[in-house]
């Protein structure tokens, strides 16, 4: 037994002299950062390697709600920033500033202003956001058109956090399909895989809310330019991200009339064919819609299905080859052409210089689209 | 004596008996019974006439010649009504009789007992110190002249507890018996369950002083030979001067005895027991304490209650989860909030902790002593409504539980989110089943809150493989304790964290290693087997045959 | 031995196989192997896995044909008195030199998440003396908690992959050994990832305390075809949702593979946290066994009767060992003689021992 004791004891000796406080603190003395973000600094006399870097930390007592929470004014949260070159020592200007250790456990959005994406790239700013163990993979990137901490300051119409609500906006369950839904990890990921670009979505300032839609294209970690809504509709349509919806399209028996349809079921499959010498990537997008809305006055009747088909067809059809030119003209392979002929034809793809050839690589699009009637009204 | 020697010689069987009583005397195994009755009188005076309760009724029985007779009992111990009918009755009543044994007064006890007494339960004994226990047990000793054997009388009765529900471990449904402070009333409860021939109930007596009656109770044929020897080899080490309650025995037995498990079983339930005989363990009854002790025992056993069995399966295993949640949170709730608190807020959501942190502001302790203050709080609180008589208790616990915690939350003395924990696992400690297990956990709770506030997730980690580490070293009487689940067994599974319907219970738990392993009469193999026969099934082919 | 000692069911030998086999390492091996075999390293874990597969057939028919022995013992039988003590030494260091190198990631494991800034005293001190109050117990109470902790971890790790392949994309796993991905010249990163394999020579130690020895060949080729098993899924998990590229810069693409999914209805926000606290457990069971084995080697080669006191005059030596592997570079490299030591040892010796006993056996007939 006495054997046995030695340990336990050994333990509790160990336990007990030393109380430890590494890194432990009480939830109410750290200060936690919901969101960062990046901007070209305003001050004149920034150096040309420095950057505006600024956190947005939560005012817990206003944020609890409760009895004591509401009745105090002001917004429950609080955005600082620093003009550093990079971010460590930000963090650390930050920090003489505040009796709260800043927390980046709950960081969960970085915003980065496209200039900042632009001239640094995101490769840099983002480092330590990579290596800090705290920060998850799930956390948001965003590109943001206009200043970064402007987005962050805004007190959102509804809910409490800003970032939150930024976060919701460009999450999955916003339900939109002009936001191009990525995170740190995503973009991590993407960025090392051969033969694709990263995209990340775009968010600016509204007047009093945040607008989201759109994306940013990324190149080596730099930005190089946006994708507008419909363009980023149709990247998502050729990534297979695509979740649901709506298009308008003209009514074929009457033009001045508008049909709205949804879509939810959208396909894109990539094959690689040999025209002649040369190959040529054809992509086949199938995908089926019902119609939503009629502005005017008839409603489904079979004699539209032909012409219906068709004219949503061509609205898709339209949106992706937008997708398509702007990738090729940016000269970014966001659509992951690269990815694929990499993984499925490395014979090729070993003979291809990418960044020159995807330009001018053969692109052949074939889309059909077709009516899957789900009917609650027929007539007018 | 010489003279009378002279007169009437001995026969050689009696000399050969007196020579047997002189060397067993040598050997200091207590003075036997002489045939001269003032003397066997006299020194049971000295030994025990001092006390007053003792009473000593002289009479003479009138037989073919008077003979001068000596009853011996304790008053209160004793049942006066057995002894006025049955004993001096019987032998006050004879009038003259002439026998042929009743001129034998050399075997005068024998044939008395033989002839006379209508008593269910005599027998005779020359050892006086066998004879002065049976007397201190109530029981009554008649002493005849010219006789060197006494008869001892059954003639135990005195007051006692009825049987009644079990205070310690109520249940909704099942039987509402509790054992008493009886012995034999307790094993004549469990005879009236088992009407088994293999129902062995051995009877020891422990204590210096006490000597007490402790019976051993289990299935001949079912429980392994092994476990009961044991059983018997470690109740006849104890050496003590008396044994109060069963948690004497049960802290003699104890495999472990530094560890905070306990090893053995405590219950009051009738049904309880009954079920681990049946299972193949062995009970140990105490008198003058209802709680019985049943071992071996594994961890989880500790936690099922006696109800399980009685509520169709799909509650049982919704009640065994619940406790093994309630397990969970009453050993670990404090620890985890102090290290998520205070070494890993990243686990605690957002909007959570930002809400926890808020509520904090301004709290003058922090979160270990703040969970320290609440816990010692809470044990007070639980003692004081336990010592308190019925009805006051319950209104300690809701004074003290619920106006001193929204007090001090109104002072922000303690945050909110504090007292919910402290509530919780408060509340959770209560499922357990029984009281002895229960606290082993609260005792835990203390050192584990601690190591959270020193080591974070990692230090109870830790902390958690130390307790297993020792958990899986304790065996309960050669039964690994943490069985089925380590050492893995399949077929014990089946009444472990879910519980399948009882007539797949078909085999006995083979933890315990029973003699005779199959319990019901289903042809299956194992339980998942016989969970595809379900009995009615079996029941309709056979109808089907009959036609 | 005697009848007694044999507790351990062959199911308890499998389990404490893989409780040996899986710790630190499978953090760190879709890391290595994508660096040599790039998209198709599930290809190259599962082959590695069943050459080991087979070193275990070979090691398991050697501590068959000594059922009362250990390898201590019949070693000098084999390979003569000086000769087998020489082995014996030799296998008692393989073993030992896991249990630094075990406590050392523990420690970097907690200071990179659980406790930034805990002391290595701390950590390693008390891993190393949770692990010593283990590894003094019998065998028989170590296959218990062996068992209990490495389903744990399993089960927790297995979950965790499983969430995780919401973001898994095939085309990670394409092309099958393209030529620009493959590099065998890494032949540090091919030699590294036998540390991650090479536990079974256990079986050499325990065969004595098993219960039905003829059992234990297939205990351990199940054992180890579990290991490849679960390696395999492993690495085809992390290959798919990060592709190879991404996988070779990260250090523990386990726990990243846990920071990129959160279960949004369980109060814990981070899976990563859970997986690297069930994860401490598996750690502990490689250290614990192979602290074990080390010292039951040494205490029977000086004839001691019980290993209770060497386990404890080890303590120094591993603390002292575990503070000197100061950071990933130096651990790695050790990590590296540890893989060639279990290499010759599963590949070169224990091949030799059998070859030679079978010899011996047949001279005998």
């Amino acid at each position: 037994m006495y054997k046995k004791m030695i340990p336990i004891f050994l333990l509790i000796i160990i336990l007990f002299t030393q109380s430890g406080c590494w890194e432990g603190r009480e939830l109410n003395a750290r200060a936690f950062v919901t969101a960062v973000a990046f901007d070209m600094p305003e001050d004149p006399e920034a150096l040309p390697n420095q950057f505006l870097f600024s956190i947005q930390v939560p005012i817990p007592e206003k944020m609890a709600g409760g009895e004591s929470g509401q009745s105090a004014g002001g917004k429950p949260f609080l955005v600082f920033g620093t003009t550093t070159d990079n971010v460590l020592s930000g963090i650390l200007q930050l920090q003489c500033q505040l009796d709260r250790k800043i927390f980046f456990g709950h960081t969960r959005l970085i915003l980065v202003n496209e200039k900042v994406a632009r001239i640094f790239g995101l490769e840099r700013v983002l480092d330590y956001f990579k290596r800090n163990f705290r920060i998850q993979r799930m956390a948001r990137v965003a590109i943001v058109e206009g200043e970064a901490r402007e987005v962050l300051n805004i007190q959102p119409p509804i809910g409490q956090t800003p970032s939150t609500y930024i976060l919701n906006l460009i999450s999955p369950q916003s339900g939109s399909s002009f936001n191009y839904i990525s995170d740190l990890g995503k973009w991590l990921v993407l960025e090392s895989d051969e033969g694709i670009d990263p995209v990340l979505p775009r968010i600016c300032k509204g007047k009093e809310t945040a607008l989201t839609g759109g994306a940013a294209v990324l190149k080596n970690g730099r930005f190089l330019g946006w994708l507008n809504n419909f363009e980023t509709r149709g990247l998502n349509i050729l990534l297979n991200e695509f979740t649901e919806s709506d298009y308008r399209v003209k009514c074929p028996f009457h033009p001045e009339e508008i049909i709205c349809v949804g879509v939810n079921n959208l396909r894109s499959r990539y094959r690689l064919v040999k025209e002649g010498n040369n190959p040529v990537l054809k992509i086949n997008v199938v995908g089926r819609f019902e119609t939503r809305e009629f502005s005017g006055s008839h409603g489904p009747m079979v004699q539209l299905t032909e012409g219906l088909e068709r004219a949503v067809t061509e609205k898709v059809r339209e949106e992706i080859e937008m997708a398509i030119n702007k990738a090729q003209n940016l000269g970014a392979d966001i659509l992951g052409v690269g990815r694929y002929i990499q993984a499925y034809h490395p014979q090729l793809w070993a003979k291809l210089n990418w960044d020159q050839e995807f330009p001018y690589f053969p692109i052949k699009l074939e889309v059909k689209m077709e009516w899957a009637l789900t009917v609650r009204r027929l007539g007018a | 004596m010489d003279k009378k020697k002279f007169r009437r010689p001995k026969p050689p069987s009696e000399i050969r008996k007196d020579k047997e009583k002189q060397q067993k005397e040598a050997e200091g195994k207590g003075p036997f019974l002489r045939r001269d009755l003032v003397t066997n009188v006299n020194y049971l005076k000295e030994t025990i006439g001092k006390s007053k309760d003792v009473v000593f009724r002289e009479f003479i029985m009138d037989l073919t010649e008077p003979v001068q007779i000596v009853i011996v009992f304790v008053d209160g111990l004793a049942a006066k009504e057995i002894i006025n009918e049955y004993i001096l009755e019987a032998l006050t009543f004879q009038g003259g009789l002439e026998t042929d044994w009743s001129r034998d007064r050399r075997n005068l006890a024998r044939n008395i007992k033989d002839y006379v007494l209508n008593i269910n339960e005599v027998s005779l004994q020359s050892d006086c110190s066998e004879i002065i226990t049976a007397i201190l047990s109530g029981e009554t000793v008649i002493l005849i002249e010219d006789n060197d054997l006494a008869i001892i009388c059954n003639t135990r009765g005195w007051e006692h507890r009825g049987i009644q529900e079990p205070q310690t471990e109520a249940a909704i449904r099942g039987p509402k018996v509790g054992f008493n402070e009886l012995l034999r009333s307790n094993t004549a409860q469990i005879r009236r369950w088992i009407r088994d021939q293999d129902l062995i109930i051995n009877t020891l007596k422990i204590g210096v002083r006490s000597k007490t009656d402790v019976a051993i109770v289990y299935l001949e044929s079912v429980a392994k030979p092994q476990i009961v020897t044991e059983v018997e080899k470690r109740l006849n080490k104890i050496e003590i001067d008396g044994l109060l309650e069963s948690a004497y025995i049960q802290e003699y037995i104890e495999d472990r005895h530094y560890s905070l498990f306990p090893t053995v079983q405590t219950t009051e339930r009738v049904d309880r027991v009954v079920a681990s005989i049946l299972e193949g363990r062995v009970a140990v009854l105490m008198d003058n304490t209802p709680f019985a002790l049943i071992m071996p025992v594994t961890f989880w056993q500790l936690y099922y209650s006696a109800e399980d069995y009685y509520h169709r399966w799909p509650l049982a295993i919704l009640l065994r989860l619940i406790r093994f949640i309630s397990f969970f949170f009453s050993l670990y709730l404090p620890a985890l909030y102090l290290a998520f608190a205070v070494h890993s807020p990243e686990l605690i959501p957002f909007n959570l902790a930002i809400k926890i942190a808020g509520t904090r502001e301004g709290i003058p302790f922090p979160v270990f002593l703040e969970a320290l203050i609440m816990e010692i709080a809470i044990e007070i609180i639980r003692e004081a409504s336990v010592r308190l008589p019925g009805p006051f208790g319950q209104t300690i616990g809701i004074v003290g539980g619920f106006i001193l915690g929204d007090a001090a939350v109104r002072a922000g003395l303690i945050s909110p989110i504090m007292t919910i924990v402290v509530a919780l696992t408060a509340i959770s400690s209560f499922t357990a089943p029984s009281f002895g297990v229960a606290i082993t956990m609260r005792i835990l709770r203390f050192p584990l809150m601690i190591v959270a506030q020193v080591g974070g997730l990692y230090g109870l980690s830790m902390a958690t493989i130390f307790f297993l580490i020792n958990l899986a070293g304790i065996r309960s009487f050669g039964v690994p304790f943490l069985s089925p689940l380590v050492p893995f067994n399949f077929s014990d599974l089946k009444d472990s964290i879910f519980v399948v319907p009882r007539w797949a219970m078909i085999k006995r738990p083979l933890v315990y290693e029973p003699l005779d392993v199959k319990r019901e009469g289903s042809k299956a193999k194992n339980w998942w087997e016989a969970l595809f026969n379900p009995p009615s099934k079996n029941k309709k082919g056979a109808g089907k045959e009959d036609e | 031995m005697s009848r007694k000692l044999r507790s351990l069911f062959s199911r308890q030998v499998t389990m404490m196989i893989l409780g040996l086999t899986i710790g630190a390492g499978i953090l760190t091996l879709p890391s290595a192997v994508a660096r040599v075999f790039g998209a198709s390293s599930w290809i190259g874990t599962l082959i590695i896995g069943l050459f080991f597969t087979g070193g275990s057939y070979v090691a398991a028919k050697l501590a068959q044909m000594f059922p009362e022995e250990t390898i201590v013992e019949y070693s000098q039988k084999i390979l003569g008195k000086y000769f087998g003590i020489i082995f014996s030494i030799l296998f008692a260091v393989f073993f030992f030199s896991f249990v630094p190198i075990e406590t050392r990631i523990m420690h970097e494991l907690v200071n990179i998440s659980l406790l930034p800034q805990a002391p290595s005293w701390f950590v390693n001190g008390v891993f190393i003396l949770v692990m010593a109050y283990a590894a003094s117990k019998d065998i028989t109470q170590l296959a218990q908690v062996n068992e209990l902790l490495i389903e744990i971890a399993l089960v927790v790790g297995v979950f965790v992959s499983i969430l995780a392949w919401q973001h898994f994309k095939p085309m990670h796993m394409l092309p099958v050994f393209a030529k620009n991905q493959l590099h065998f010249e890494q032949i540090g990163a091919e030699i590294g990832t036998a540390f991650s394999y090479a536990g079974f020579p256990l079986v050499n130690m325990i065969l004595p305390y098993i219960r039905n020895p003829e059992e234990v060949t297939r205990a351990t080729i199940k054992g180890n075809l579990l290991v490849t098993l679960i390696y395999t899924f492993f690495t085809i998990t992390v290959i798919g949702v990060f592709g190879y590229k991404e996988t070779i810069d990260l250090a523990w693409p386990g726990l990243e593979l846990a920071k990129s999914v959160n279960l949004e209805a369980v109060i814990l926000e981070r899976l990563d946290l859970i997986l690297l606290i069930s994860w401490i457990s598996a750690v502990f069971t490689t250290g614990v066994l192979a602290y074990f084995v080390a010292a039951l080697v040494i205490s029977k080669l000086f004839g001691l009767r019980n290993h209770t006191f060497v386990v404890w005059a080890m303590v120094p030596l591993i603390y002292y060992l575990s503070t000197s592997l100061k950071n990933y570079f130096v651990w790695n490299q050790w990590g590296l003689y540890i893989s060639i030591l279990a290499i010759i040892i599963s590949f070169l010796l224990i091949p030799l021992l059998y070859f030679l006993a079978l010899i011996k056996a047949r001279r005998r007939n």
